[in-house]
Formats: C-alpha cells, sequence, structure tokens
C-alpha cells in the first residue's frame, strides 16, 4: 500500500481515483463541511440541467406556479414550465407567439428587483430546444463559476485550519467531485484517466 | 420541483462602507439568491474582485450600480 508522510491511503472519497491518508480525509472533511450548502446546490442544480436536457426522464417537465410574467413594464411572456426553482428565484421556460424564452423571476421583496423589474430575459428565441440547449449550456459555465469560488473557499478553509499540511490531493478531490456534479459524463471519463495512468506508472 | 436552500450562515450586512462583500452579503444585499450573483457575473452585469486564494467578492461600487436608481 503506497504510503504518504508515513500513513497509508486508505480513504475513498466520492468521484476521485486516488484514496486519502487519514491527514487529507480529515482535512477533506472539513473543506466539505465548509462549503456543504454550495455543494448541495450544485448537484441541485446540475440534476435539474440533466432533466432539462433529458426530457423523457420527466424531470424538465416541472408545473409552473404562474401563468404569466411581465418581463420589463409590459413584456409578457406566458410560462411553460419551471425548470429550476431556488427560493429567491426561479427560471422558468416562457412562450409569446412563436418566440421563446428562459426568463429568470426574484422574489417580490426582492431590492434588485425593485430596481431592475421583477423578472429579467436569460435566452431568446424561436427554437424551443435551441434556447433551453443554449441555456444549459450557459447554466453550466455559471455553474463551473460557483465551482472555481468554492475550490477557492476550500482553500482559504484548508489555509486557516490546516496550515501545516498539504491538501493539494483534498483540493483536487473536491475539484473532481464539483466537476462530476457539473458533468457527470465529462467528468468518469477524466477520472478513470488518471486512475489508468497511475495503473501504469507503479508497474514500470 | 428542485428546490435548494439560502446559506444559513449568511451574516447580517453591516451598513458602513465597506470596500468589497462577500458573495452571501451581496446576495442579502439585493434580496436574491447567491446564485443568481453568480448569473449576474457570468453576464457580465457584475464584476466581481478576488480575494487572496481567489474566492469572489462583490465591489460596493458594483452593488451600487445595479441599485442606482433607488
Amino acid at each position: 500500500m503506497i504510503k504518504r508522510n508515513g500513513q497509508p491511503g486508505r480513504h475513498s472519497v466520492p468521484n476521485y481515483s486516488g484514496r486519502l491518508t487519514d491527514d487529507e480525509n480529515e482535512a477533506y472533511q472539513t473543506a466539505v463541511a465548509s462549503v456543504q450548502p454550495q455543494l448541495a446546490d450544485l448537484g441541485t442544480i446540475g440534476q435539474a440541467l440533466r432533466g432539462i436536457e433529458s426530457p423523457s426522464t420527466g424531470m424538465g417537465e416541472r408545473p409552473a406556479d404562474p401563468t404569466e410574467i411581465t418581463v420589463g413594464s409590459s413584456d409578457r411572456w406566458q410560462v411553460r414550465r419551471c425548470l429550476v426553482q431556488l427560493n429567491q428565484s426561479e427560471v422558468f421556460l416562457c412562450q409569446k407567439g412563436t418566440e421563446f424564452a428562459v426568463v429568470e423571476r426574484f422574489s417580490e421583496n426582492s431590492r434588485y428587483a425593485a430596481v431592475n423589474g421583477p423578472a429579467e430575459i436569460m435566452r431568446t428565441g424561436n427554437n424551443e430546444r435551441q434556447v433551453l440547449q443554449d441555456y444549459v449550456e450557459n447554466e453550466r459555465q455559471t455553474l463551473q463559476l460557483l465551482a472555481t469560488d468554492l475550490t477557492a473557499r476550500v482553500r482559504e478553509t484548508l489555509a486557516a485550519q490546516h496550515p501545516e499540511q498539504n491538501c493539494k490531493r483534498v483540493v483536487e478531490a473536491i475539484t473532481r467531485r464539483c466537476d462530476c456534479e457539473i458533468n457527470p459524463n465529462q467528468s468518469q471519463a477524466e477520472t478513470i484517466a488518471p486512475a489508468l495512468q497511475q495503473t501504469h506508472g507503479i508497474r514500470v | 420541483m428542485e428546490t435548494t436552500t439560502a446559506i444559513p450562515t449568511t451574516p447580517p450586512v453591516e451598513t458602513s462602507e465597506r470596500l468589497a462583500y462577500s458573495l452571501e452579503e451581496a446576495a442579502q444585499m439585493l434580496g436574491v439568491h447567491y446564485f443568481s450573483i453568480y448569473r449576474l457575473i457570468q453576464r457580465g452585469k457584475l464584476k466581481p474582485c478576488r480575494a487572496l486564494r481567489g474566492k469572489f467578492l462583490i465591489p460596493r461600487t458594483e452593488l451600487l450600480k445595479l441599485l442606482k436608481s433607488e
């Protein structure tokens, strides 16, 4: 068994091909706890996006509460369905004639909404499928922003709570976990590839 | 229907003249979910700065721009 700093790597964590030592695992658990709500949201939104991409699963077909949304002062859209719901904002697929739009609606009490309007158009077009695909791609980029920020927070937490420890592999493990939540298919291949390289290295 | 929770550890926002705010503080000031802040950054409506280890911070001036008509 491979050892690091005299400790065997015996802890496996989600979506990471390597094994963590006791110290690394402790740091990993600390780091995950510090960003648990963001990790949960990453998973929830990622799952919603996969549901939109695969309508056969029925996950993208959510009933919408409002039947109509007004964007700006008079731009009225019929709500087709809710795509993602967060507790202070909802994203809907809307339609007006032959035009489709993905619209984000904010909480009624929001200061941002009071100034900028209660809803904003994120994507528009005449092809429903294309509008949804563009929205999903863009939302994945936004999730990537969240993942980058989350990794930075993890570095900050580890630097404060485990200052003597080399936490490179811990950060790697969390980065991999985020990537898998955002795009599981791509990330599975990336997880397998390093594992194969590592196996070759040991044999040689 | 998917529902996610807001981050519960958000500290109360101070009204003093700070140069920049954390993402959660900015979200609280605007009254939106914190993920909406990332959407605003992604759409170029909000320009963040970075702290030492790369964490996003939102400059006060950027927040004021979004609330300018108040």
